[in-house]
């Protein structure tokens, strides 16, 4: 069937429904807002929720650096990080392990022979974990009491270390021990937002290496140690 | 064309329609500001809730901790240190209390020789009497019975010129 309207026709129809277009457009808009806006805010709620979520667990933890740093007696601190870096240096320092070998030996009575480290990059590296240590062997007149002594007293000297093994033979007691070394993890200025309170083993750690032994390094010591040992330096 | 032959009235008819025509109009616009108020509160809400207004004061709290970044620098480094070192206190291994234990016991034996690693300990000892060896190993069974070790093994016993001569293994 052919519908023939001619342009008369067309605009009576308009006019005598014109009201009707009007509700239909109205309709029409509505629908249109509801699914460009209303529909894809609803969609998208759950999951802007989420980043949402996050984004306030960060200012959160932001809130807590903050209340954490304007707390921060500087003084403390910076004795905590002095206490910190001499027990895990950051490189390997050949001072500080010298200085705490011949502290051990000095408050265990212990008498040392000689001390040795493997010059090779494949031997002289320990891992306990993830953290690199440096392996001495030293050599003591005494028996294995003379031996556990010292070990003690080592492992309460800066910087931490280990005893791997102990031996004894015809006279003299062998101490292996690795001291522990780590570097520095790199800061940067977004970082900030990083501080936070002490955990309770990071606070029984300062604790302990609080009581370790402070020795003053005396250089002439060292001269006359390392003359007398096997050590390379 | 007459109209009185039309059984509904027409003009009855028109102002229905018209009638029924305003209501849609007014439901529509109802709807039409419903939705639109509607679509006003969700893009607030989207705002206000937007993780992109809580960046903004991340943002603004970072900036007022700038002055703190040195403190902050420092206190990172220590914290993660002294959790490191909290990790090797708690593992390290601990060989002095052991070896102290084995030498007390050690009063009419002598140590010939003796190794103490983490795999563990072997030793030599030396006596010319043998029930010292015998009263030794009894107080060494004693440790592995308070477990101090969990076992023990006489690996040799033999006699010399110079005694008897026992090779032990602690684990």
């Amino acid at each position: 069937m052919k519908l023939n309207l001619s342009d008369e026709k067309l605009k009576d129809s308009l006019k005598d429904n014109k009201e009707l277009l009007v509700v239909i457009s109205v309709f029409g808009a509505s629908i249109g807002l509801f699914l460009i806006f209303i529909l894809p805010g609803i969609l998208n709620f759950p999951s802007k929720m989420n980043d949402r979520n996050m984004e306030i667990e960060k200012l959160n933890q932001i809130k807590q650096a903050k209340s954490v740093l304007e707390a921060t007696n500087k003084n403390q601190l910076e004795e905590d990080t002095d206490l910190a870096t001499r027990a895990l240096p950051s490189d390997r320092n050949f001072e500080l392990i010298l200085g705490a070998i011949s502290e051990a030996a000095t408050r265990s009575n212990a008498i040392i022979v000689g001390y040795k480290f493997s010059a090779s990059s494949n031997s002289v590296e320990v891992v306990q974990g993830q953290f690199p240590g440096l392996i001495f062997e030293i050599e003591m007149a005494g028996g294995v009491d003379q031996a556990a002594g010292f070990s003690d007293q080592l492992s309460i000297a800066f910087p931490v270390s280990e005893v791997q093994e102990i031996t004894y033979e015809r006279g003299v007691s062998t101490v292996i021990v690795s001291f522990y070394y780590k570097p520095f993890t790199e800061v940067n200025a977004e970082d900030v937002a990083l501080a936070r309170q002490r955990t309770e083993g990071e606070i029984k750690a300062l604790e302990e290496i609080s009581g370790w032994n402070r020795f003053v390094i005396d250089p002439v010591i060292f001269e006359q140690v390392s003359s007398e040992s096997a050590s390379p330096f | 064309m007459s109209v009185n032959i039309n059984l509904v009235d027409n003009k009855n008819s028109e102002a229905i329609r018209r009638e029924k025509t305003k209501k849609l109009r007014a439901i529509s616009f109802s709807v039409l500001f419903v939705t639109a108020f509607l679509a006003v509160i969700i893009f607030a809400i989207d705002y206000r809730f937007s993780a992109s207004y809580v960046q903004k004061q991340e943002a603004e709290l970072l900036q007022e901790l700038q002055p703190f970044s040195d403190v902050s620098a420092k206190l990172f480094i220590t914290n993660t240190k002294l959790s490191d070192l909290n990790q090797i206190l708690n593992k390290r291994l601990n060989h002095s209390k052991k070896v102290r234990l084995i030498s007390d016991g050690a009063r009419d034996v002598t140590i010939e020789e003796f190794t103490i690693n983490s795999e563990g300990t072997q030793l030599k000892i030396n006596s010319y009497s043998l029930s010292s060896i015998d009263e030794y190993l009894n107080y060494l069974v004693g440790l592995v019975d308070e477990e101090e070790f969990s076992g023990i093994l006489l690996n040799s016993l033999q006699s010399n010129e110079s005694g008897y001569v026992a090779e032990l293994s602690l684990i």
